[in-house]
């Protein structure tokens, strides 16, 4: 499709493009986080501890006199990295085995439909739980294990598109021409089946970040020091009454940030549908 | 429907193995053993205790022994026995827990069906209309919001600032001198909010997808006649229409069940409800490698349980699919 129809139509689409502002936000604040946090998230001041949200601590402080503003600002990093590098992950699975599985057909196509099917049947949660258990909770294994576990739908998109982009005239034409397997794939396929796997991906970094946001908070993502959303809000349980914030904010921050990738998302599938 | 039936729980049969063959996999990923994590910690134990403890386990076999010895147990129903100090049998475990958490997710199933059928409905019907507008925007943002923030914030409002409801288990501490209406009550009290919570995610998904299956049947032809040979337009939706809609839902219920048992980790440890997912998390925390095998392979079978009643649900519903299973 013509980028410029596609550009029109997304920015037709108010909501989507509210989601898209939000997402360029993020990651204008998660890249200038060293200059935008008021202090530094990791230093630990018992004195100060647990303030109430003031003009020095604007949203406060946490249960180690740590400043929550700047903690969310750096936080704000670790959604980022774990939501493009998990989604990097599982998009580039998915299309390999979507692609194997759509072009050849047969066997290889039934081996990897009944891998991906069985995949489907572990509660993700359960999968991921035991994995990280067993490798030690860390950013870089929560960040393959979302991965790991979330490429079945991008390789069942992909292999759908593949089957009926296969018998089309100009894959016909590109193979009497003589052209490789892999270059039917890569220059004739793949770009074609491209648009709902962006919509996938887009959508799936909002998953992604929601799974290890949780992970961070059941204490088995991001390990301390480290800021990161989840994890504050686990700080946060044990001042309910007394230190309001702690829960408040960061939950503030995931929903913010699911949501804008949730309608990008949605603006994106809206506005790469041939059919409206 | 015999025959469907008889073919659709054949084709379980590989899918259980491939189900075995993964978790077992999963759980030998680990370098190290499995038992390092019993003796480690525990200084007194002597290596030769440690040779024991790995020859009574069989890790010193090659690994698919070790699989094909393991799968003939759990032909046998013998999950092994937890690593936990009480050493009991892992499926007896898995099995007292495994009511409260099937009893949770259907409840907040039955709640997801009730809100969102109803309102996908009427979003079709008017669709573009304020309502359509509202509720989409609304259940987005359910959507987008952590599990375990919002029940952080329903345990300050609810639990400490108003004191309405409790924030924790199943029961109060003085269950057992209530009288039969009374423990009633007190259960409901306590489940009213895990419940809430665990359903507010799942609206989004099946209010969006009946809304857009709607919009697909009330363009077809069939409904144009229906309203051409004068019916009212409530019975054409409530008659024609909703009945093609509501078949493709079964298909996602069954879908739903590997999320809501996942989900049950969250909302099971916040509130402190003894069911699978809290059980699951604690041995994940333990490193209890028999219970989370077990947790993992059970997990997976409820999922495929699942998958089976909406199929069987579907083919009971709808007399094309179980035809077409045998052209």
């Amino acid at each position: 499709m013509n980028l410029k129809i596609f550009l029109k139509r997304f920015a037709r689409n108010r909501l989507a493009l509210a989601g898209a502002g939000l997402v360029l936000l993020l990651f204008l604040v998660s890249g200038a986080a060293p200059w935008l946090a008021p202090h530094d998230p990791d230093r630990v001041d018992i004195r100060n501890r647990l303030k109430p949200p003031s003009g020095e601590y604007i949203l406060g402080t946490d249960s180690l006199g740590r400043d929550v503003l700047s903690r969310l600002v750096w936080g704000a990093r670790v959604s980022l990295k774990v939501g493009l590098v998990a989604v990097g992950l599982a998009t580039a699975i998915g299309l390999l085995l979507g692609a194997a599985a759509g072009y050849y057909g047969g066997l290889t196509d039934g081996l990897i439909m009944r891998f991906c099917d069985l995949m489907l049947c572990f509660p993700s949660m359960f999968l991921i739980l035991a994995v990280i258990a067993i490798l030690e909770p860390s950013i870089w294994n929560v960040m393959i294990v979302i991965g790991l576990t979330s490429w079945m739908g991008v390789a069942r998109l992909v292999r759908a598109e593949f089957i009926s982009l296969k018998n089309r005239d100009f894959t016909l034409a590109a193979r009497a021409l003589g052209a490789s397997d892999g270059r039917i794939i890569l220059r004739h396929l793949l770009p074609n089946a491209l648009a709902p796997v962006l919509v996938a991906a887009t959508l799936g970094v909002a998953g992604a970040i929601l799974t290890e946001s949780a992970l961070s908070f059941l204490g088995l993502g991001v390990q301390p020091p480290t800021a990161t959303w989840g994890a504050m809000l686990a700080d946060g349980k044990d001042y309910l009454s007394r230190a309001w914030w702690l829960s408040l904010y960061p939950g503030l921050a995931i929903l913010l940030t699911v949501l804008s990738y949730n309608l990008m998302g949605e603006g994106l599938r809206d506005a790469l549908d041939p059919r409206q | 429907m015999v025959k469907y039936t008889l073919k659709r729980l054949l084709m379980m049969i590989p899918a259980l193995l491939g189900i075995t063959v993964v978790s077992f996999a999963v759980m030998h990923l680990a370098p190290g053993r499995p038992t390092d994590m019993m003796t480690d910690l525990n200084p007194q134990v002597t290596l030769e205790a440690k040779q024991r403890l790995i020859e009574l386990y069989g890790l010193d076999r090659p690994l698919h022994v070790q699989y094909f010895d393991w799968l003939g147990r759990l032909a046998r129903l013998d999950f092994g026995r937890s690593f936990a100090p009480d050493r009991r049998p892992v499926l007896d475990k898995i099995s007292e827990r495994l009511p409260v958490t099937l009893a949770l997710n259907v409840a907040s199933l039955a709640i997801i069906l009730c809100v969102s059928l109803p309102v996908g409905v009427i979003a079709a019907v008017r669709a573009g209309g304020l309502f359509d507008r509202a509720t989409t925007v609304l259940f987005f943002i359910g959507f987008a919001a952590p599990s375990f923030w919002l029940a952080l914030l329903g345990m300050r409002y609810f639990g400490v600032e108003l004191g309405w409801l409790p924030i924790s288990g199943l029961t109060s501490l003085d269950y057992d001198q209530m009288s039969a209406p009374g423990k009633l009550a007190d259960l409901a009290r306590h489940l009213v909010m895990p419940l809430i919570i665990s359903t507010i995610g799942g609206l989004a998904g099946l209010s969006r997808y009946m809304r857009s299956n709607m919009l697909e049947i009330i363009r077809q032809d069939y409904l144009t006649t229906a309203r051409a040979k004068g019916l009212p337009e409530r019975v054409v939706i409530a008659k024609h229409a909703l009945r093609n809609a509501l078949l493709p839902v079964i298909t996602i219920l069954g879908l739903s069940v590997p999320g809501l048992i996942g989900g049950s980790v969250i909302i099971e440890s916040i509130y402190a409800i003894p069911g699978l997912g809290q059980l699951f998390y604690g041995a994940v925390m333990s490193r209890d490698y028999p219970l989370v095998m077990g947790g993992l392979v059970i997990g997976a079978v409820l999922t495929l349980l699942g998958n089976l009643l909406a199929d069987l649900g579907y083919a009971w519903a709808d007399p094309r699919v179980r035809d077409a299973a045998f052209k």
